[in-house]
């Protein structure tokens, strides 16, 4: 069965995943800036 | 997963425009502009896992307004409603407000999940000198909710502290 957990190997990588997930909201507002971009044209 | 705004207008207190499948625009009677939606998380489950997000665009600050939660309600039921999945959040803290929007997001959630036989989990973690606050919501009948209850709480409870890079 296939895992649907992402599995970290050591405190580095755990700490890197939580950081990408702080960094999602900015890139989410950023996807969501030029989305907005492209419907005002 | 699609989340359509024309079927949320026909009961959402304020108008949402469409900004992507799963992201939308309000603005409320106190002329504050708000983006709601949801980011496909990779981070703690390959699939069926989205962060939840909501912005204050203008970082506008206004009296309490109760319609905000009746918006997020219709969005997370219509989120649910569509297949098995999860929604995580962490509360912004970059300006410092972060404790008062995870008593606003318990207060938000918290009735959300009492009344829609839904499990809300929240802790805070330490990171970088930060304190930040996380959870996550999902509903009773999820085929897999205790691992994924279980496999959340130890995501959070393995986050370092301290933050070192790793050595290329």
């Amino acid at each position: 069965m296939k895992d649907v957990f992402i599995r970290y190997n050591s405190p580095e990588e755990y700490a890197e995943a939580f950081q990408q997930m702080i960094d999602a909201r900015g890139k989410w507002r950023e996807q969501i800036r030029q989305q907005e971009a492209q419907m005002a044209l | 997963m699609m989340l359509s705004a024309d079927k949320l207008n026909k009961k959402s207190p304020y108008q949402l425009t469409q900004i992507n499948d799963m992201a939308f625009r309000f603005v409320t009677d106190q002329h504050i502009s708000y983006i709601v939606g949801f980011y496909k998380d990779s981070f703690f489950m390959g699939d069926g896992s989205y962060l939840f997000f909501i912005d204050n665009a203008d970082k506008e600050h206004g009296a309490y307004d109760p319609k905000i939660f009746d918006v997020i309600t219709l969005v997370l039921e219509e989120f649910f409603s569509q297949e098995p999945t999860v929604m995580l959040y962490i509360c912004d803290p970059t300006d410092q407000r972060q404790a008062a929007r995870d008593r606003l997001y318990h207060l938000w959630f918290y009735d959300y999940a009492r009344n829609h036989e839904m499990t809300l989990y929240s802790d805070s973690v330490t990171f970088k000198d930060t304190k930040y606050y996380a959870g996550i919501l999902l509903r009773h009948d999820h085929p897999l909710h205790d691992k994924i209850l279980t496999s959340y709480q130890k995501f959070l409870r393995r986050v370092p502290e301290r933050y070192k890079l790793r050595e290329k």
